[in-house]
């Protein structure tokens, strides 16, 4: 026992954490990752990473049993933990952190789920499992259009279906060869991920054929914690929501020492740290992007067209000539350079664009849009355009039931 | 020959290796038994196998490939004997090597160097 | 001075993969290092944090997927930690080498091949979307890296008039053959970073895809993956000081000391460049490795062939 719990204590320095987050509650998970920076853990990337999941905020019905899914996938030694405010946060941390030492309950835990029978959670999965299939195939059929798809998948009967899971179906690829379709849904919990969103993909190899895009909703609307209402606390969000927004594209471009540095602003906005020093240092890192000749390069030809560009790019710049010339790397120099901008201004000025423009009904727009954004762009690709959206989820699930088709 | 026995013992000590480690962490995982689970989809259950005749758009490219590495079987012996055999074996090498970028241009103008 | 190069008896072979693996536990240590300081964590604890994760990763669970392809899975997953021993099997230290094949060059380059295998077997095991697209990244990247890695690999050999890599090393008495063969020596490290899955061509586990090769691989299979790769990279950055920098050649210390100072230097670098610059697509990589990186390693090739036929 002696060797374990060396192991324990020494693993417990560097717990890696999934983070489940609910539209609205982006300040939780803020914080959260913040936490976890100051502890030297880790963010996990998929389930099987992951010793901690973590849900931000008040998940409605969907959303929980999407988590609950993802508990299951978690490997073990595991635990959870919600976080809804910050008072508790490095208390909760701590106490799980004692969880996942505690080598007995562990090692009762995972006996628990090897063995069926004691257990209720693998009959509950199945029929979870069995009516997604259905909801899958009726949607997908109406907008596929494929009649033969559609027979394919109705006449699986007869196919193999090895763990109860049937096989791919085949379906014309844009070169005319037949080529194996999946169905992956992107969201509502990946890395570097608008909250709740979710894109139903129909995949030919990393080619999206087509995409769905909906969001799922937090449990209740009226729990969103919405922050007061004055001028100075709305600047502050809007700095802290671009330094994510920007830390989310800048990850998923693979640069990883500029995504924590604006990860790094956007915590010291968060927490209230000096806010001279923040123009310098914002204005530091959008040169950094701006001179970076590979990220000009990487993120070349990647538009958004005609989407977000009208109310953000042009915060103290002209605006831009073509709007074709516009890709996503100019939305983030954007981002930063408005970041930069309002961390400048007094207290008492109207951030410039945001008093204007309706944030759910841009993000309503942007969410119409995706489907058609997201067409023939392979994964990668599709993943930037979603980050470079800067999706305000939170303001669709506010308005109404959030789903498009 | 004593050479190929160093490979067989580091080969030996490497595979030994990697059983002990598996036996060890028997012992200090919280399970010996895997955790079947389905693939990490975002959270949702998978509708089909992933396994699947994948669609490899950069095909073509694998095509200009296969002819460049085959070039390469002559390249080893090539490089141990050019600075014997002098100028000519350059030139020969070389006019061979050209007529396969010509071939590799022909097929970036053909687009097949860009897939998306 | 460089003593000519003797091959040792088969019963040193045992330290070699101890000696790798100390070499990517430096690595790691750096790396995690690397990270403390960029969120403003005291270094030591970075330096640790190495063995928090195999420590962690030793007490996980380890997890299968529903119909994986599981012996596949695991070849993949324990082969590339196989492949980097094999790799330095050749790498001469100092004067001794436990394999003097006169094929040295050859061999490392079979080895980089069987990568390509590994890291697609990886992903296509798991029976998982992001995985699976993970494995074929890097088969698209691969097709793109790999003939200007061999026609890199190939010119200190053409330089030396020998495949052996002690041939290659006692070559460079003068000259190291970074000096005038400064873009094969380019080329070869971002191959390595390359095969290795890393830093900027570190696409097949990227977070887009959610880790990709890694997403649904726990417990001591990941331990195994994660330890493949900095092994990988580390044979790699020791392949390159017999290849390019003069091998144990070196002042005041001996021989095999140089060696594993230079190779401790090549290999920081590798980490060190590892969050520093964005990720390059392989989609758009292809157009650049074939029409400006490869006709650039011919051109080393003729340059050092026409050189080595006048002197």
């Amino acid at each position: 026992m002696g060797v374990t719990s060396l192991l324990a204590r020494w693993a417990s320095t560097c717990v890696h954490v999934l983070i489940v987050e609910v539209p609205g509650w982006d300040e939780s998970r803020m914080l959260l990752e913040a936490e976890l920076d100051r502890r030297g853990w880790r963010i996990a990337l998929s389930p099987a990473d992951a010793d901690l999941l973590a849900v931000c905020g008040m998940p409605g019905v969907e959303l929980r049993t999407a988590s609950d899914l993802l508990w299951n996938q978690l490997p073990g030694p595991r635990t959870r933990v919600s976080v809804t405010t910050p008072v508790t946060l490095s208390a909760l941390l701590d106490a799980a952190v004692a969880h996942l030492g505690d080598d007995s309950r562990q090692r009762n835990d995972a006996w628990v789920r090897s063995h069926p029978v004691a257990d209720k959670d693998p009959t509950a999965d199945a029929g979870e499992h069995e009516s997604m299939v259905h909801d899958g195939m009726s949607t997908e059929d109406a907008d596929h259009g494929g009649m033969e798809h559609g027979d394919m998948d109705h006449g699986g009967m007869d196919m193999p279906m090895p763990g109860g899971i049937p096989l791919a179906g085949g379906g014309d690829d844009r070169d005319g060869l037949e080529m194996d379709v999946l169905h992956v849904p992107l969201g509502p919990v990946l890395p570097h991920w608008p909250p709740g969103l979710v894109v139903d993909c129909v995949l030919q190899g990393d080619v999206i054929v087509s995409a769905e895009a909906r969001v799922l909703e937090a449990s209740s609307p009226e729990e969103v914690p919405t922050t007061a209402v004055t001028d100075a606390a709305d600047k502050r969000r809007r700095i802290v929501r671009l330094c994510d927004d920007a830390a989310k594209l800048l990850a998923l471009a693979g640069w990883q020492t500029a995504a924590q540095t604006a990860r790094r602003l956007r915590d010291d906005e968060l927490l209230g740290v000096d806010i001279t020093d923040h123009v310098a240092a914002l204005d530091r890192l959008r040169r950094r992007v701006e001179r970076s000749m590979l990220l000009r390069w990487s993120l070349k030809g990647i538009y958004l067209g005609e989407i977000g560009v009208g109310a953000r790019a042009d915060t103290g710049t002209a605006p831009p000539e073509n709007l074709a010339s516009v890709d996503i790397r100019h939305h983030l120099i954007g981002w930063l350079r408005e970041a930069a901008f309002l961390a400048g201004t007094s207290s008492g000025v109207q951030p410039p664009e945001t008093s204007g423009a309706d944030p759910a009904r841009e993000a309503q727009d942007a969410l119409a849009a995706l489907p058609e954004l997201l067409r023939g762009a392979d994964l990668g690709t599709a993943r930037l355009l979603i980050a470079g959206l800067g999706l305000d989820t939170a303001a669709l699930a506010q308005t109404h039931e959030g789903t498009h088709d | 020959m004593s050479a190929y026995v160093s490979v067989a013992v580091i080969l030996g000590v490497a595979l030994a290796g990697i059983g002990g480690l598996y036996l060890l962490a028997r012992a200090t995982s919280v399970s010996p038994d895997p955790l079947e689970t389905t693939p990490y989809l975002s959270g949702w259950a998978p509708q089909e196998h992933a396994l699947s005749r994948f669609h490899a758009r950069w095909y073509p490219l694998t095509i200009i490939f296969l002819a460049f590495d085959v070039e390469m079987l002559f390249m080893y012996p090539w490089a141990v004997v050019v600075a014997n055999e002098g100028p000519s074996a350059v030139i020969e090498m070389f006019v061979f090597l050209g007529l396969l970028m010509v071939g590799v241009v022909w097929a970036w103008r053909e687009g097949s160097l860009r897939w998306v | 001075m460089t003593e000519p190069i003797v091959q040792v008896s088969p019963g040193w072979a045992v330290l070699a993969p101890l000696g790798l693996l100390l070499f990517a536990l430096a690595g790691a240590g750096l790396n995690g290092a690397l990270v403390a300081r960029s969120v403003g964590r005291p270094l030591r604890s970075g330096a640790r944090a190495p063995i928090a994760e195999v420590a962690r990763l030793l007490r996980q669970r380890r997890q299968v997927t529903i119909a994986a392809d599981v012996l596949l899975w695991r070849i993949g997953a324990g082969g590339l930690v196989v492949v980097a021993t094999l790799k330095i099997l050749v790498i001469p230290l100092g004067p001794w080498t436990l394999a003097d094949l006169d094929v040295g060059v050859v061999w490392f380059n079979t080895m980089d091949v069987m990568i390509w295998a590994l890291f697609w077997l990886v992903g296509w095991g798991a029976n998982s979307a992001h995985a699976l697209v993970g494995g074929y990244r890097f088969l698209s990247l691969a097709v793109s890296y790999e003939l200007p890695l061999m026609f890199a690999l190939i010119t200190p050999a053409v330089a030396a008039r020998s495949l052996r890599v002690g041939d290659v090393v006692a070559a460079q008495q003068d000259l190291w053959f970074v000096i005038w063969m400064p873009v094969a020596f380019l080329i070869f490290c971002g191959s390595v970073i390359a095969f290795s899955s890393w830093g900027p061509f570190a696409t097949a586990v990227g977070s887009d895809i959610a880790g990709g090769l890694l997403t649904d691989v726990s417990g001591v299979d990941r331990l195994l993956i994660l330890t493949g790769r900095y092994a990988v990279l580390t044979a790699g950055a020791a392949f390159a000081v017999p290849l390019f920098l003069g091998g144990g050649a070196g002042p005041l210390l001996p021989d095999w000391l140089w060696m594993i100072v230079k190779t401790a230097l090549v290999l920081a670098a590798f980490v060190a460049i590892r969050y520093r610059v964005p990720t390059i697509r392989p989609d758009r990589f292809a157009e650049v490795a074939w029409i400006i990186v490869l006709p650039a390693a011919l051109l080393q090739v003729l340059v050092v062939a026409i050189i080595v036929m006048g002197s």
